[in-house]
């Protein structure tokens, strides 16, 4: 079938769709989950469980799912790193026991590592204990396991008189260094020397990490020193064999991933599915042109034993949107994903966008030197970025509106005049103001308009003529009634003044009629609406204004010679480097506003389910 | 224009006009607006309908400026 791309079917709207309506027995679900997986051409309608069940799993759906979590979990533990792989076809006894050959293998090495840390934690208290009683220059065998005599070591706050501890025992001695405290007394008074410890601040040290130990700290500490580094060795040799596992079970653990979770998509599709005693229902949703395709695989795949029904999609079916814009159009369907995509029978505004958000971009930064800055700006950040194209080319579009309208305001970095030729223009920002306030409450009255426009066109597809015409077309029969009225009144025509108030009456009667009392509680708002447009004036003026500013500043720096001159160059482009930021961002998000809030709300509904068929990648 | 006291209370007046409705909108603005980035904090879709709720307020600061404007007229006309 030829079909033309400009037919009035197809333009200014998302792709056709087809609706699917298959049945098939359990025999041939497999089948019929394969076939359409490998198509990836199918938006599945998941079925809302009424009459009809919804479908179970295929067996496998189960072991599937509990292996796939499991290699991404060691993914994930490994820290394997992303790799190319190639997509193998495998079995799924084999994986597992793969898999868990590798689980087995981190397993050991994380339980060394667990091992060693607590190793290095011993050694580091000994290391702790031996650092506090050096300064007694004991062996640590002396400091216990005495049969007669009871040891206190520990740390004291006030230094102890000897003759204190004498008077309550003479069978004592008493080694202090520092605030270290080392006593040793026969058996018999420990109550009372530990009453006069604690008056004395004593804190007892605890002993136990020396158990069994023998030799003068400083021996012990170059061998703990020593113990300690083995271990840290040994811990990182551990480590790096977890990374090497990494990297060499990488190819195989995210090729198994995404071949499981591609099984697992298949293996659980039925839960889509509609279901009855002995047979299943599809339901989903195809571009136009794929059908034929789709029909023919199907019925190869399960050899002409299924029921297969190809239909429009009703009024009140939701059908998923695929957008379908020209070339130069389709970056503008990323601000369609910020907001909302259209429903499946309305207008597809990004060619709009496409033509106006340059359009008021350019004339809100409307500078031939900021829109070259820009643009090569975006172009370097759209080689930088390739993830964000879509968005780079909306201000790539855009900086080129802005150099064209640098040309039409004659501004080149805020100058308006080079060398003392003044650059040819058709509107000076900085002198014609009122001029400008007029163009851009004209661009607010077209874009408003055309927005009413594309309103009438869609309540027309749905509602009929009489309702649109109500509805959409009163608007533009209010604002004739004004302007005529408004003209007539100050006497620039010379028509009766009636004329415009019957028009502006009819005018409020139609509104009524097709959208009752809201919609003349909006009257006040569509003029609100057109003034919002000023904005192009007024941001714009900012930005010019700082510009010149700007200017005047680093004129002011330069004109003192030698030094200063440098500065002036150093204010000049931080200074406009400001002003472009403060451009694109201004510039940038009056526009969308402008694009969502005025114009949007004549026409737009939005709403629509992104097209995501089964089996896509990516 | 000749700048004498009269000339100045009609700037005085234009100011006002636009300065009090601005910050109105502002405050309008304000409220609606944190409550649009709580509500998509938790459902992102509620952008578009958020965003038109939140520049509601618009038209009085328009109403505000076309006031100024026709008062600074009054200037140029006297």
């Amino acid at each position: 079938m030829h079909s033309k791309r400009l037919s009035r079917d197809k333009m200014l709207k998302a792709k056709r769709m087809q609706k699917l309506t298959l049945v098939c027995s359990q025999a041939r679900l497999a089948d019929v989950v394969r076939t359409l997986h490998s198509l990836g051409a199918v938006h599945i309608r998941k079925h809302k469980k009424d009459e009809l069940d919804i479908g179970e799993p295929f067996p496998e759906a189960e072991q599937t799912s509990s292996l796939l979590n499991r290699t991404e979990s060691l993914i994930a533990q490994l820290a394997a790193p992303r790799k190319d792989y190639q997509k193998l076809r495998r079995n799924l006894a084999e994986d597992e026991a793969e898999v868990a050959r590798i689980e087995q293998a981190h397993q050991d090495k994380q339980q060394k590592i667990s091992l060693l840390e607590a190793e290095r934690a011993e050694i580091r208290k000994l290391r702790d204990v031996l650092e506090r009683i050096a300064p007694l220059g004991l062996h640590v065998e002396q400091l216990s396991g005495y049969g007669s005599l009871a040891v206190f070591v520990g740390t004291l706050k006030k230094e102890l008189a000897s003759q204190k501890v004498h008077a309550i025992t003479k069978d004592s001695a008493l080694m202090q260094k520092e605030n270290i405290l080392a006593l040793f007394m026969r058996k018999g008074k420990e109550e009372q020397i530990a009453k006069l410890l604690q008056s004395h601040g004593f804190q007892q040290i605890d002993l136990s990490a020396l158990a069994g130990k023998k030799g003068s700290p400083s021996e012990l500490q170059r061998s703990a020193a020593q113990q300690l580094e083995d271990v840290e060795k040994r811990m990182a040799l551990a480590r790096k064999y977890i990374t090497f596992m990494g990297e060499k079970h990488a190819k195989f653990l995210l090729s198994l991933r995404e071949h499981l979770a591609e099984a697992l998509e298949k293996a659980e599709a039925p839960l889509q599915f509609a279901k009855s005693d002995f047979a299943y229902l599809v339901t989903g949703f195809a571009p136009k042109e794929k059908i034929s395709l789709i029909r023919e695989q199907l019925e190869k795949a399960t050899r002409n034993s299924i029921h297969l029904m190809i239909s429009e999609p009703g009024k009140h079916d939701n059908v998923p949107i695929e957008l379908d814009n020209p070339r130069g159009a389709k970056p503008f369907e990323f601000f369609l994903d910020l907001y909302a995509l259209p429903r499946y029978q309305e207008i597809d505004p990004s060619l709009f966008m496409a033509l106006t958000f340059p359009l008021f971009f350019g004339i809100i930064l409307g500078d031939f030197g900021y829109g070259a800055v820009c643009l090569l700006l975006f172009l370097w950040l759209r080689s930088r970025f390739p993830k964000a194209k879509a968005l780079m080319n909306i201000f790539i579009y855009s900086s080129l509106g802005s150099i064209v309208f640098g040309f039409a305001f004659g501004e080149f970095f805020g100058y308006e005049e080079l060398f003392g030729y003044a650059i040819p223009r058709l509107l000076s920002r900085v002198n014609q103001i009122d001029l400008l306030m007029g163009f851009a409450v004209a661009v607010g009255v077209v874009h408003v308009n055309w927005g009413v426009l594309a309103g009438f066109a869609n309540e027309l597809r749905s509602h009929g003529f009489v309702h649109a015409a109500n509805a959409k077309l009163s608007w533009i029969v209010l604002e004739a009634g004004v302007a005529l009225l408004a003209l007539s009144l100050t006497g620039i025509l010379s028509l009766h003044w009636g004329l415009g108030a019957a028009l502006l009456a009819l005018a409020v009667i139609m509104l009524y009629k097709g959208e009752g009392i809201p919609g003349l509680v909006e009257i006040p708002g569509i003029f609100s609406n057109i003034l919002s447009y000023l904005r192009l004036m007024a941001v714009g003026m900012a930005s010019v204004m700082l510009a010149v500013v700007v200017n005047q500043f680093a004129g002011e720096f330069a004109a003192g010679g030698g030094a200063m001159i440098a500065a002036g160059v150093l204010v000049f482009v931080i200074g406009h480097t400001i002003n472009i930021a403060l451009g694109i961002l201004g510039g940038g998000l009056h526009s969308l506003r402008l694009e969502y809030v005025e114009f949007f709300t004549k026409f737009y509904k939005g709403g629509g389910e992104r097209f995501k068929p089964f089996g896509a990648k990516g | 224009m000749a700048a004498d006291i009269g000339t100045g209370l009609i700037a005085i007046g234009a100011g006002l006009a636009i300065s009090a409705t601005a910050i109105a909108a502002a405050i309008a603005e304000k409220a609606i607006g944190s409550a649009t980035v709580g509500a998509m904090a938790e459902k992102e879709e509620l952008f578009g309908k958020g965003l038109i709720l939140t520049v509601i307020p618009e038209t009085i600061v328009i109403f505000g400026l076309v006031i100024a404007y026709l008062i600074i007229q009054m200037a140029t006309v006297q």
